[in-house]
């Protein structure tokens, strides 16, 4: 399922360290918006490690949880809709 | 989670947070976020940093390293997912004789049953008579291995089998820029034998690292047994899957038309012939394509991949070790 990650995090330092940390989960797709293909204990797992790493008084970061019907009919324009990971790289 | 292949000569691999970057000489690089990675394959001179390799290590993300024509030099592997119970099953079994014929007899019933299956599909429509011929002697085979007092006798009905199978398999070709008449290897010395071999490499990988993520010792067979040290168990396993996997897509990619003569390289001083580099990625691509093929398994309901029918497989060859359950093969459905 595609999960759409999404926050507002005043603090430089805190949210470079979300975004690097977010990189090894999915794709960024804007300055502060990630899609990555998750499992939904993957979900809850990644919810639960960003937890530890924001201070919720300051920073607001959300977890849209999308199915595969909602991603094929999404729309984009200035860059690619979303899509899964492929199911190979070949380099 | 994918297999990550990389071919293109000369690429550094490394690990920033957590993604692994490649860098391919000439061309743009590629980000891929570690966690979609199951297994890495290289293939001939490709660079890996040391974090890449911890990762891999500490991840359990297996990495096979293969020369540039797809040979097999070794794997990269962390022994700590190691089933000691089972691989001291493994042990106990060796030497115990009814085991080992057994299990061995299952096995090429499933090589065979597979091998007849793939030709009488090939056949259905084109009605040959030569194939007619050699799916009825290999149904001869499959009734006479049944019987059959010894692994040594086994082997030789799956010689006969080879020696029926590939040439029928030779006349299934309809495009006359292939021929085929019978297996060679090492090296393979015609288009058609060097995609088997090629394919065989791919499966043996899939095979070898669903062996290692069982925790079972890959270098313990049965039908296979050598004083070298060869991953005995990697080549019991795959034979039923050869057919239907690796054959079924070499001839399809054949007729298809999807493979042309040129894409192969001039026979090499020793004779062998080779996929130039831009087909090998075509190849690779319809392997995994074929890998994730639905297909019955009598373990689930629900239709599975190829890969995962695999890991069912080694799945059984692991309870015939611990729970005495006899080893039942794969077979496809006609």
């Amino acid at each position: 399922m595609l999960v759409l990650i999404t926050y507002d995090i005043p603090d430089n330092k805190r949210r470079t360290k979300l975004a690097t940390f977010l990189e090894g989960y999915g794709r960024r797709v804007q300055k502060s918006v990630f899609e990555c293909f998750l499992t939904q204990a993957e979900m809850q797992e990644l919810h639960r490690r960003i937890q530890r790493r924001v201070n919720p008084d300051e920073d607001n970061v959300r977890f849209y949880w999308l199915t595969p019907q909602s991603v094929a009919k999404s729309l984009a324009i200035g860059s690619d809709p979303p899509t899964p990971p492929p199911n190979v790289y070949i380099i | 989670m994918c297999d990550l292949y990389v071919v293109k000569q000369g690429t550094c691999l490394r690990k920033e947070h957590g993604r692994f970057i490649l860098n391919p000489p000439e061309d743009d690089g590629l980000e891929i976020p570690i966690r979609e990675i199951e297994r890495i394959l290289l293939f001939g001179n490709i660079q890996l940093s040391t974090a890449v390799i911890g990762t891999c290590l500490q991840q359990q993300i297996p990495v096979v390293f293969l020369s540039r024509t797809g040979i097999y030099k070794g794997h990269l592997w962390s022994a700590e997912l190691r089933d000691l119970e089972a691989e001291r099953n493994q042990f106990l079994n060796y030497t115990d004789r009814t085991f080992h014929l057994e299990t061995a007899r299952a096995i090429i019933r499933g090589k065979l049953v597979n091998s007849r299956q793939l030709l009488l599909r090939l056949n259905r429509k084109r009605h040959l008579e030569t194939v007619a011929n050699a799916i009825s002697g290999i149904q001869r085979d499959i009734n006479a291995s049944e019987t059959a007092g010894s692994v040594d006798q086994l082997r030789g009905y799956e010689g006969i089998t080879a020696a029926r199978y590939f040439p029928a398999l030779g006349q299934l070709l309809i495009t006359p820029d292939f021929t085929f008449e019978e297996r060679n290897r090492r090296p393979p010395r015609d288009p058609v034998n060097s995609l088997l071999s090629f394919g065989y490499t791919l499966l043996s990988n899939n095979v070898m690292s669903l062996i290692l993520a069982e925790g079972l010792n890959p270098y313990l067979g049965n039908l296979h047994r050598s004083d070298k040290k060869l991953p005995e168990l990697v080549l019991d396993l795959m034979e039923e899957f050869r057919s239907p996997v690796v054959d079924t897509l070499v001839v399809t990619l054949i007729n298809r038309r999807t493979l042309h003569p040129d894409d192969f390289t001039w026979p090499t001083e020793t004779g062998g012939v080779y996929i130039a580099d831009a087909a090998r990625r075509r190849f690779i691509h319809a392997f995994e394509a074929n890998m994730n093929q639905s297909v019955k398994h009598p373990d689930v309901q629900e239709p599975v991949t190829y890969r995962r029918a695999i890991h069912y497989q080694v799945k059984r060859y692991k309870r015939a070790l611990l729970e005495v359950i006899p080893y039942q093969p794969f077979v496809r459905a006609a």
